[in-house]
């Protein structure tokens, strides 16, 4: 009974999470372009009987009459996250940049599944030596730092492509936990009494896997999408703090220092300038697409959790 | 080619410690490790070196090696040795924090037996688990701020230096994944044991609380808690270069991402060098490999059952 209260508040969590993050991002998605693409020299604000100037980054729920850096009028503007050091409005950045991101994880996790189901499978149904063989590479592939394995194949199959290089990078890290989690239920099933009499019926490879693996597998590899889409998501900011990224980058050349302005970015993007926010203590851009982030994997993590719970039989 | 060199020979010498031990049943079970390490830190170097100059080849132009600069002038090794130390020392310090905090949390909250107590707990640490490595580093920088700006106090320990003070902080931000790690793996293993036979057999007679629980539950579960261990260890070395990068240490991890060319614009600036990166490759996944090997080793002395059967495959 406990357990199933502890579930059920986990999935309201969840769902709350989910609910706040979706109108976030909705409302963000619909704020002008020139909001996130233009950039600002400062605004003007009440402030008493007088107007005051405040320039960019502007803080979290601050109305503004906008001017560009030619000090043009730009319209009046709400920022309800704040912006970041160009005056463009974060809330709209990070739900632009969450699109790429999520479909970029949706990527990696779906090369995850395949890369680990496929070696799960040639552990738990092949041979000793297809076993050896994946254990051998699972066992080289770790001996490495993952964040610095994903960068290295990142730089390395950069020229032939952005996307497909950091679908690969980042999905040679990840793959052995679900090449563990197939292999062990594969051998868990085989070790069982119905397979065994199944098998010496003479149940073909593919009938048995369909009859008597998938129906243990499928819950499992369900759990362990969120967990994956939550770890890739984490490393992709991780990356982006590293100055490994997808997108484009503009520089801003000022008298005394140049300024690099992020172009359609995603959600590690976001993060490449947190050093440099945090050297002059603008908190607001590194709070913001950081704290997306983490609020987007722990509503995953919640989710995998909720859904752990929901398939009892499964752990 | 000094690295593939390397490897080549840690691979051959593999091959021969396998060759001549392996045809004798005594020999071959004490000397199985080393075969298996060399095997494994040969196919590293041997990885690194290929993807390093794939990499370069494809990033940086034909062979702009440039060996000859490293820190503060010293050679290939004195540069690797250096920064192995200052990272080992502050490996050593995040290993025994995070155990000590993750295993003690999980210890004292297990024997409690209340759900949402620990169901809490367990909510905590999945917020914390999904907070990018670089925020907490950030928030923790954040209040070096504060307590300067209130007190006038550095309490740093030096930018870009390997201090006491440093390495501390180093060690904490680094420590608190591998924590919430043990403590996510410390609470299944254990309150699975604590529902184990002996246990309600030791309940039954009326042992003390902490007898059954340092004797009954603890013991039996060392093997199981050394394997969350030694993966909570991989996903610490995995985030050093990450940590260290932020905090300026001079340690394996900051070399490493110089060494691959990654630079922060107007604050850290990396060259390119393969020789260098490789060499910071090897250290870490030897120390990774090394502590691997040596907890298998512990994991069957603890456990006769894993010895026996690690002699019997052997032989």
């Amino acid at each position: 009974m406990i357990r199933l209260a502890w579930r059920l508040a986990l999935g309201a969590i969840a769902a709350l999470l989910l609910a706040l993050l979706v109108g976030l991002f909705i409302y963000g998605l619909t704020i002008p372009t020139k909001w996130y693409t233009g950039v600002y020299g400062g605004g003007l604000t009440e402030s008493g009987p007088t107007r005051v100037i405040v320039q960019p980054p502007f803080g979290p729920f601050s109305r503004l009459d906008v001017f560009t850096i030619e000090v043009q009028d730009a319209g009046s503007h709400l920022y309800l996250l704040g912006s970041d050091p160009g005056g463009r409005d974060l809330l709209a950045l990070v739900a632009r940049g969450a699109v790429p991101s999520l479909q970029l994880i949706g990527f990696v996790v779906v090369a995850r599944l395949l890369i680990g189901g496929g070696m799960g499978f040639a552990i738990g149904f092949g041979s000793r030596l297809a076993a050896t063989i994946a254990n051998s590479i699972g066992a080289w592939i770790i001996g490495f730092p993952y964040l610095v394995l994903a960068i290295v194949i990142i730089e390395t199959l950069e020229p032939h492509g952005k996307v497909p290089a950091f679908v690969i990078g980042m999905a040679l890290v990840g793959w052995r936990d679900v090449a563990e989690v197939v292999s062990q239920r594969i051998l868990y099933v085989r070790s069982q009494s119905f397979a065994e009499a199944s098998a010496s019926l003479g149940t073909g490879a593919f009938r048995f896997l369909r009859l008597h693996v998938m129906p243990f597998l499928a819950p499992l590899l369900a759990i362990e999408v969120p967990f994956q889409a939550s770890a890739t998501l984490v490393l992709l900011a991780e990356l982006g703090y590293l100055q490994v990224y997808v997108g484009d980058v503009v520089q801003l050349f000022g008298v005394n220092e140049t300024q690099s302005l992020l172009v359609n970015p995603e959600l590690g993007q976001l993060l490449a300038n947190t050093r440099r926010y945090l050297v002059y203590r603008q908190m607001g851009p590194v709070l913001v697409p950081a704290i997306s982030v983490a609020a987007l994997a722990l509503t995953f993590e919640l989710i995998g959790s909720v859904l752990k719970g929901r398939w009892r039989f499964a752990r | 080619m000094l690295w593939y060199n390397v490897g080549l020979i840690t691979l051959i010498s593999a091959l021969v410690i396998t060759e001549v031990t392996s045809p004798f049943a005594d020999l071959w079970p004490r000397f199985r490790w080393l075969a298996t390490l060399g095997f494994k830190i040969g196919a590293v170097l041997v990885g690194a070196w290929g993807l390093i100059i794939i990499a370069e080849r494809t990033t940086f132009g034909p062979l702009s090696m440039l060996s000859g600069d490293l820190i503060e002038g010293w050679n290939l090794t004195q540069t690797i040795l250096v920064a192995a130390l200052r990272s080992m020392v502050v490996m050593l310090a995040a290993t025994a924090l995070g155990t000590l905090i993750g295993l003690g949390t999980a210890y004292v909250t297990v024997p409690s037996g209340s759900r949402s107590f620990l169901g809490s707990i367990a909510l905590a640490s999945s917020v914390v688990w999904v907070i990018p490595t670089f925020l907490i580093a950030a928030l923790v920088q954040e209040f070096q701020a504060q307590v300067y700006g209130a007190s006038g106090v550095g309490i740093t320990g030096g930018y870009g230096t390997a201090t006491a003070l440093s390495a501390a902080w180093v060690a904490l931000v680094l420590a608190i994944r591998p924590a919430v790690y043990v403590f996510r793996q410390a609470r299944v293993i254990l309150n699975d044991e604590a529902h184990a036979d002996h246990v309600r057999a030791a309940k039954a007679m009326g042992l003390p609380r902490r007898q059954i629980y340092r004797r009954h539950v603890l013991r039996p579960a060392t093997t199981a808690l050394a394997s969350a261990w030694i993966s909570s260890f991989r996903i610490m070395i995995g985030s050093l270069p990450l940590v260290e990068f932020f905090f300026a240490y001079p340690g394996l991890g900051m070399q490493l991402i110089l060494a691959l060319g990654i630079t922060y614009p107007g604050d850290l600036t990396g060259h390119f060098q393969p020789d260098l990166a490789i060499g910071l490759i090897a250290v870490m996944a030897a120390l990774l490999m090394t502590l691997e090997a040596a907890t298998s080793a512990l994991q069957r002395k603890l456990d006769p059952r894993l010895h026996d059967v690690t002699w019997q495959m052997a032989s």
